[in-house]
Order: C-alpha cells, then sequence, then structure tokens
C-alpha cells in the first residue's frame, strides 16, 4: 500500500459548528520517518525519526459532488474547505503550523462516502 | 523500509509490513503531507490502536496508479478516485491544502517561517482485505 497506514477509528468524527455537520480527523503522536525530499522518500533512503500530531477538519458547508468513473470508483458527496493544525518533532528540529485560517489554503477537499472495487456496483 | 529504534512491532503484526512505512520527507513535514502509521509504544494514548492495528487484515491498493508509477494512489481532484484502497465502502475525506508555519532549531532555539503543503486522506469503513474477508477499520494516507 502506497503510504496507506491503519489509524485509530476513534480518530475521525463527524461534528456540527454552528448548525453545519463538518468532519475532523484527529491524530496524535504518530511516529513516521523524515526522508527530507520526496524523491528519497521514494527510494527508502537516509531518514531519521519523528513525531507528528494534527488536527484536520472539514467544513459543514460545501457544494454537492459526484464523482464516478464507470469502473472502479463511486463518490457521493460535497466538495468544501478544510483547515489543518499541526506539529511534528524530530531529533534537533521541530514544527508547529500556523493555526491562522489567513494562512492556510484549500486547493482541493472533499468528503462523503464511497464505493470501490467488488463493492462498486453492490446496492447493499 | 525500516523500523524506528524506539518502536516495537505489536504481537500478531509481523505479517503488515507496512503498517509501520512511512515516508515522510522533510519537504513533506514542512513539505507534502503531514502524517502517518507507526506506533511509539512509550506513549499510552496508542494503546487502543495496538489493539486495532494486531487485528488488522491489510487492504488492497486501487487498481489505478500515478502517472505511470508503481504508486497506486491519484491526485485529489473533482474527478479522480480519492482512495487509495480497494473493495472499499465508507466515509473517506480528503484534503489537499497549503499553510504555514514555523520550524525550530532544538539546539539553538532559532526559529524559521515555512511553508506546508499537505495531501491527507481517511477511509473509514468495510473492506474486503488480503484474505478475502469483510473488515471494518479506517485507514490513513499521508
Amino acid at each position: 500500500m502506497f503510504w496507506t497506514n491503519r489509524v485509530p477509528n476513534s480518530g475521525v468524527h463527524g461534528e456540527e459548528d454552528e448548525g453545519e455537520a463538518g468532519v475532523s480527523w484527529h491524530v496524535k503522536n504518530l511516529a513516521l520517518f523524515d526522508y527530507f525530499s520526496v524523491a528519497n522518500a521514494l527510494v527508502d533512503g537516509a531518514s531519521i525519526d519523528a513525531m507528528v500530531s494534527y488536527r484536520l477538519r472539514w467544513a459543514g458547508d460545501g457544494t454537492p459532488l459526484t464523482a464516478d468513473d464507470g469502473k472502479n470508483f463511486h463518490f457521493e458527496g460535497r466538495r468544501t474547505t478544510a483547515t489543518i493544525a499541526w506539529s511534528a518533532h524530530e531529533a534537533g528540529f521541530s514544527f508547529r503550523s500556523d493555526p491562522s485560517p489567513s494562512t492556510q489554503h484549500t486547493n482541493f477537499a472533499q468528503v462523503g462516502e464511497e464505493r470501490n472495487g467488488v463493492f462498486y456496483s453492490a446496492d447493499d | 523500509m525500516r523500523i524506528p529504534d524506539q518502536f516495537v512491532m505489536p504481537t500478531g503484526y509481523v505479517g503488515h509490513s507496512h503498517f509501520w512505512e512511512r515516508a515522510m520527507s522533510r519537504r513533506q513535514f514542512i513539505g507534502t503531507t503531514a502524517a502517518a502509521g507507526g506506533v511509539a509504544l512509550s506513549s499510552p494514548l496508542w494503546a487502543p490502536l495496538l489493539a486495532e492495528a494486531g487485528g488488522t487484515v491489510e487492504p488492497k491498493p486501487i487498481p489505478q496508479t500515478f502517472d505511470g508509477s508503481p504508486f497506486h494512489f491519484q491526485f485529489l481532484t473533482p474527478t479522480t478516485e480519492p482512495s487509495s484502497i480497494t473493495d472499499f465502502r465508507g466515509v473517506i475525506g480528503g484534503a489537499d491544502l497549503t499553510g504555514e508555519g514555523w520550524g525550530t532549531d532544538t539546539a539553538t532555539g532559532e526559529t524559521t517561517h515555512m511553508f506546508t503543503a499537505v495531501d491527507n486522506r481517511f477511509m473509514k469503513g468495510t473492506y474486503i482485505g488480503v484474505d478475502g474477508r469483510r473488515h471494518e477499520a479506517t485507514f490513513g494516507f499521508v
């Protein structure tokens, strides 16, 4: 699996915010490697241990979004905006994101339901 | 990929080598992504995850690959598949974000303003694992 890992079930929450139902994903103290560059990561080059925590939140508003390639997957949900607050630590270095929404930009965010593979055509 | 020295593979999880695999670069840290797998046993916060991970059957990747590479994922767009696992049905969230933050040299205390880019996704629901059976779990793409 490419950069896909098991995470705690309890980390994902639906939440109400001023009447809008958003979704949040909270991860605390995840251990990982800092490979210094994406290219180095892809070849499993030199790395050091690191730890990261973050809270990612998808807003409750947005526009309906359906995506379906006709054979692999069907997604139905909404396109929305998201914000993240995160921090990371490793030997000799730490990082903390600026939590201000004014310094963040959503290039693309979506939340919804997907079915794919053997579930692509399933009605149940 | 190697396992961090201070981490211990949970009992019963040896067959899932990728659970511990993490490719997060300084550029990802500070660049492309923000988090991922692996468990620090020194933290009690991880007890629930260890319990969950101990019974986790690995999912299967989506058939699509990125631009001819061996990597089974697609960038987040309105028309591409957000999930990185197949035979999946559930709730999914994906976010491609840019932002800012501050890095600190912990030896000197010197801080540096940095820009960040994140592509993080969760997949929570039912999946058919490599064992051919149905399972319930949450996965993160980071």
